[in-house]
């Protein structure tokens, strides 16, 4: 992590390698990403919280006749890193030494923003100061031209939201390489014998910018150069001189250039009621009901049912009869198309409205403002979790996609609580388990399944807590965190934005469906159609290659209540993405709509069937919690390394295996009895020993004194 | 035995300061940063002094959570959020 090396974008877009590159940094929460987005068209994630963009993401963008490569990075605060994605940021900075730097410094916070600029100038880049005005009420008012002439350096106004200034921008961008003077504060410090000891490792015009480094001792740079602190004797108060003297030469620069408003950027009148300490989690508690009530059941609800019947009207009867017409009914075209795709797609096709509202909600909580507030207000009770306050993005963005969340650990200043926050995203039931949730639950609890699914989501919630205790406790302790993090005023964005997210994710979730969930289906189908030399099932009776491959697995889950091997063959196939679970029962039971997937359950000659409530039951939890779908596996494994990974989805098979299992009988077990005598002994079973561990360790533990004023 | 039910209330940690600091700071009262302790991490000190709170910077009360183990404090005109036993650390009057 402390090396400076050339990393790899590693993401979708085409880098051209050989094109000039112009770097984004500045103070997270300035508006970098919305910049990019601006300059090169991309439509990268923003909102308003300090950690949404977590690696480098480069793009081409034409810069008047010149291409240039933009290149967009994490936010820091200065060249030293606390976190792993202000690592990735600093190691992309110092791994392009002449590339030109566009600064991006918030209006309202240009103090601290400036602290970052004159930390580039020491390094002797070519920098370019963006002041960017995000709010329509700015604090401050900047003399620009003083500004530029004072520090030496282009300075540009900008609204990177609205795309004003942007033009000037690029005109300075395409002008040729010119390294920024060293601001002239630096001759006034003490640098003279760290200067001489550095003689020689490295070039003279970096020669400030190493011993700055050293004087705050910063350990990769000691590394990089080959020395040790302990030789250089170096006093612990000269990083406080250091910044001492950055910060004089801002307050300076303030006197002469900017006017400001003397109020605090963040506070609000809000923050009464939601900082206060006893009402900030339950508020938080509430609107996250709010949301789930709103995406899941009233709204979100109608307007799901409104889609289902109408795809069920419009594509579900068309493509039969017209598929029927042309090849007829037995054969495997029609099949193919009415089963495989239109069956089995379109059950998940109508929870459309449902996925584009939760993420629509998720992504105006992100643009409020609000979540710096609720990480403030969780970071006492993760903290005893071993996680941080910061963990709660992650957490909360895995009830969206938990791909997208996992990669957000990168917040994390410690490597055991990332690796912890990542493990424990997949057990936030996200948007694709919905659908098993609905259908399955629908058809046999009916009105109740409210219930069911909020148990469901508590679980998942209950499980993670115990998991990251027993974690913490054992092998990932975490160090203590700092839990430095700003606080940005609260923004609504407007209606167009509104509109631009939802357009998005409906766009996101009809490419998956359309590509992913299509060709597994076909997949599926085509493996449970023919058996294994290749004859068509339907016609000859044969077993099918699935049939097969099922049965060998269905023996596992008989303990579960649910051991058919169409039931195994639908859990194995859910591996690669949640939704395949409910689109290949769908397909199997050979129904196209959703209330007739409900009945066909109850029937025992449907190839899935459910013999009790209690196997639905542990169904529901284990495909809750049995393991990531691959594209989060895949993105644990570059976060956190292949060892944790495995680790995490071993212990996720095993944790949703069993808990499955106690909860199959003790369903049974209150199907049996009754309520009341089963949780009688349920919580005999547990208290008892807790009792009497508590107990026994208060006897053991000797008497300490906790060091008050006299004792006697 | 009111000394030992002062010692079970209290809960003070060990290490005790003679001067005032940023976690005991009260509300609608403004202080000056004098320093900070040996016992912080480094990095933090160099976080926290990059992020403005430098000796002479005046700082405020924001808020405290729940079991006050993170706080809110305004310093240069913005908010900033830590941990209390980071807060321990740094000095002010």
């Amino acid at each position: 992590m402390k090396k400076f090396r050339k990393k790899k974008t590693d993401n979708s877009y085409c880098s051209v390698k050989h094109l000039p590159e112009v770097l984004l940094v500045g103070n997270p929460n300035t508006g970098k990403t919305t910049l990019f987005n601006k300059l090169t068209g991309a439509n990268e994630h923003v909102g308003n919280w300090h950690g949404v963009t977590v690696e480098e993401k480069g793009k081409p963008f034409s810069c008047g006749e010149r291409e240039m490569q933009l290149v967009d990075l994490p936010g820091i605060y200065s060249l030293s890193a606390l976190s792993f994605e202000e690592q990735v940021a600093i190691d992309y900075i110092r791994a392009h030494p002449k590339t030109k730097i566009i600064n991006i410094c918030d209006l309202n916070n240009l103090q601290r923003n400036l602290s970052l600029t004159l930390g580039l100038m020491e390094l002797g880049a070519d920098v370019i100061l963006a002041v960017n005005c995000m709010d329509r009420r700015p604090l401050n008012r900047v003399d620009y031209a003083g500004l530029e002439r004072e520090l030496g350096i282009k300075v540009v106004e900008i609204n990177a939201g609205k795309g004003w200034g942007l033009d000037k921008l690029k005109k300075l961008v395409s002008l040729p390489y010119s390294p920024s003077k060293v601001p002239k504060y630096v001759k006034n410090l003490p640098l003279s014998v760290l200067k001489t000891a550095i003689l020689g490792k490295c070039e003279k015009e970096k020669q400030d910018f190493f011993a700055i480094k050293l004087c705050e001792r910063d350990e990769a740079v000691a590394a990089e150069l080959g020395l040790n602190f302990s030789d250089l004797q170096i006093e612990e108060a000269l990083i406080q001189k250091v910044a001492s003297a950055r910060y004089e030469y801002i307050a300076s620069l303030q006197k002469r250039f900017f006017t400001s408003s003397g109020k605090v950027y963040g506070e609000s009148k809000l923050d009464k009621i939601i900082l206060n300490r006893f009402l900030a989690f339950p508020i938080f508690l509430l609107v996250l009901c709010g949301v789930f009530y709103l995406t899941f059941f009233s709204f979100g609800a109608l307007l799901s049912d409104g889609l289902n019947a109408l795809l069920d009207i419009s594509l579900g009867s068309w493509t039969r009869s017209a598929c029927v017409a042309m090849f007829g009914e037995a054969s495997w075209i029609t099949h193919l198309f009415c089963d495989a795709i239109i069956g089995g797609v379109g059950t998940v096709l109508g929870f459309l409205p449902q996925v584009a509202l939760l993420f629509l909600f998720l992504s105006i909580l992100e643009d409020s403002g609000y979540l710096s507030r609720v990480a403030f207000a969780s970071e006492d009770i993760f903290g005893k979790l071993g996680l941080s306050g910061k963990s709660i993005y992650t957490l909360l963005m895995g009830f969206g996609c938990s791909t997208t969340a996992v990669l957000t650990a990168r917040n994390m200043e410690d490597k055991n609580s990332k690796i912890k926050t990542a493990l424990l995203t997949p057990y936030m039931s996200c948007s694709a388990k919905f659908p098993i949730y609905v259908v399955i639950g629908g058809a046999f609890f009916g009105a109740a399944n409210v219930f069911v699914i909020m148990g469901l989501y508590l679980l998942g919630l209950v499980v993670s807590i115990i998991l990251s205790l027993i974690l913490e406790k054992t092998v990932l302790k975490s160090k203590e965190q700092s839990f430095i993090l700003e606080f940005p005023p609260y923004r609504f964005g407007g209606a167009k934005r509104i509109f631009s997210v939802l357009w998005e994710n409906v766009k996101t979730f009809l490419v998956r469906v359309g590509s992913l969930l299509v060709s597994m289906n076909v997949i599926i189908w085509l493996l449970s159609s023919f058996s294994f030399d290749f004859s068509f099932v339907p016609d000859s009776g044969k077993m099918s290659m699935l049939e097969g491959l099922g049965k060998v697995l269905a023996p596992i889950f008989i303990p579960l209540g649910f051991g058919s091997w169409g039931a195994a063959s639908a859990l194995v196939a859910g591996v690669i993405a949640k939704e395949v679970i409910i689109s290949s029962i769908a397909m199997f039971n050979g129904v196209s709509s959703e209330g007739m997937i409900g009945s066909s359950l109850h029937d025992p000659s449907s190839m899935i069937y459910f013999p009790t409530t209690a196997s639905v039951i542990s169904f529901l939890v284990f495909s809750l919690l049995y393991c990531p779908c691959i594209s989060t596996t895949a993105v644990l494994g570059r976060e956190i390394g292949k060892k944790w990974t495995f680790v995490g989805v071993v212990l996720q098979f095993i944790i949703g295996y069993l808990v499955a299992l106690f909860a199959f009988n003790m369903w049974g077990a209150i199907e049996k009895f009754g309520a009341l005598p089963t949780l009688g002994v349920l919580a005999a079973i547990l208290i008892v020993p807790l009792a009497l561990f508590k107990i026994v360790s208060a006897i053991k533990k000797p008497r300490t004194c906790r060091g008050c004023k006299g004792c006697k | 035995m009111f000394l030992d039910y002062l010692c079970f209330k209290k809960r003070t940690s060990l290490v005790r300061y003679n001067m005032e600091n940023l976690s005991n700071i009260k509300k609608n009262r403004t202080y000056k940063i004098v320093g900070y302790s040996d016992n912080l991490p480094i990095k933090i000190v160099r976080r926290l002094c990059d992020l403005g709170l430098t000796e002479g910077e005046s700082v405020a009360l924001g808020g405290r959570s729940l079991l006050k183990k993170a706080m809110l404090i305004k310093v240069r005109g913005y908010l900033l959020s830590l941990k209390s036993d980071i807060a321990r650390g740094v000095f002010v009057q």
